[in-house]
């Protein structure tokens, strides 16, 4: 029993480790060659984890292999357009100006009904709307509107929109996260005069965010109200 | 370039370990076989002393390279082995040589099996 738990304790260390030399490609969408490196992997670190019969090295071989072999693959498919097409495959036009590309979708094995399901979740029900559908390699659907269903953006709008960027974190549960500071134009005693101003202490606030403008959202902690 | 070195330092780093596990066990299973091969000598010749010091000889190897072993080869055919190591001693104290012999060709075959399985061969690969 012990001997299984150390074993998982070590396997479990192993699998973060190997996700986090593939990158974030692994754990979001799933190209072919990922998604058999993952299952791959999968398959290799649960039977030992149980068959304590197994040397531990006869996984650790695979696996160093294996992510070896994924990141020259993708070091590969970079460098050569080619070979990212024979692995990943292309991305198929599947309507057209509202017009069903069956070829493709016979291409592609995708149903009708798999279509108009797509494009459903994206909040699309008439074919007749859309400019152009696009399989992507990942299996995703990407879709362009006709102009006339488009959502209006504020330049053709002519709206004046502020550029206030992305809000940034500037403290989370107590404690003051210095790393965005740059980004929303803080520092140290900037924040520390905002915060006397609204007589507010640091260990009290759950969250605060402020944007390039210098608005500031602020959640106190709710035993501290 | 630092996925690169990643990529190439996983390579090496798994064809070192399977290389060096292959090596090594080559390496122990030949001299566990010589030293068995040292101790049924003596136990045919019913020499009752040189089998004993061979044995020990034997026993000492096995314990020390039993460690190394499990990390390259399954753990139920190294059990295999050393349920019948375990019983060696007694047989040669008691002087019941013939089994003791056997028991000795039986390891060599489990030695040879060990190494066997772990060669790159075409009906080991597929």
């Amino acid at each position: 029993m012990l001997v299984t738990l150390c074993r998982t304790v070590i396997l479990y260390v192993l699998v973060l480790l190997t996700f986090r030399i593939l990158g974030k490609r692994q754990v979001g969408e799933l190209q072919p060659a990922d998604l058999v490196i993952t299952l791959l992997l999968s398959e290799i670190l649960v039977i030992p984890m149980q068959d304590t019969q197994i040397p531990l090295i006869n996984t650790f071989i695979p696996v160093l292999v294996l992510i070896g072999l994924e990141i020259l693959i993708s070091v590969v498919s970079i460098k050569s357009i080619k070979f990212r097409n024979l692995l990943q495959g292309n991305s198929l036009i599947v309507i057209r100006n509202g017009v069903l590309d069956q070829k493709q979708l016979k291409r592609l094995r995708f149903t009708v009904d798999d279509l108009l399901e797509a494009l459903r979740k994206k909040d699309i029900f008439d074919i007749a709307e859309v400019q152009y559908a696009i399989v992507e390699t990942d299996g995703t659907l990407s879709v362009l509107l006709k102009p006339p269903y488009r959502a209006p953006q504020a330049q053709a709008l002519h709206a004046q929109e502020n550029n206030d960027g992305i809000p940034c974190v500037v403290i989370s549960d107590g404690r003051i996260i210095q790393s965005d500071f740059k980004e929303c134009g803080m520092s140290p005693p900037k924040l520390e005069k905002l915060l006397r101003s609204k007589n507010i202490e640091v260990k009290n606030i759950m969250l605060m965010t402020v944007d390039k403008s210098g608005n500031t959202n602020i959640i106190q902690k709710e035993d501290e109200k | 370039m630092k996925r690169i070195v990643i990529a190439a330092v996983c390579l090496v780093l798994a064809v070192f370990l399977a290389v060096f596990g292959f090596w090594d066990l080559k390496k122990i299973t030949e001299e566990l076989h010589d030293s068995a091969e040292r101790v049924i000598a003596a136990a045919e010749a019913e020499d009752g002393q040189t089998a004993e010091s061979e044995l020990d000889i034997f026993l000492t190897k096995f314990a020390k390279h039993k460690k190394m072993l499990g990390a390259f080869v399954n753990h139920g055919e190294l059990d295999e082995a050393d349920i019948l190591v375990r019983g060696l001693q007694d047989k040669a104290v008691q002087g019941e040589f013939t089994e003791l012999a056997e028991d000795l060709r039986t390891l060599q075959y489990h030695f040879a099996h060990l190494h066997d399985t772990e060669t790159p061969r075409f009906e080991n690969i597929f």
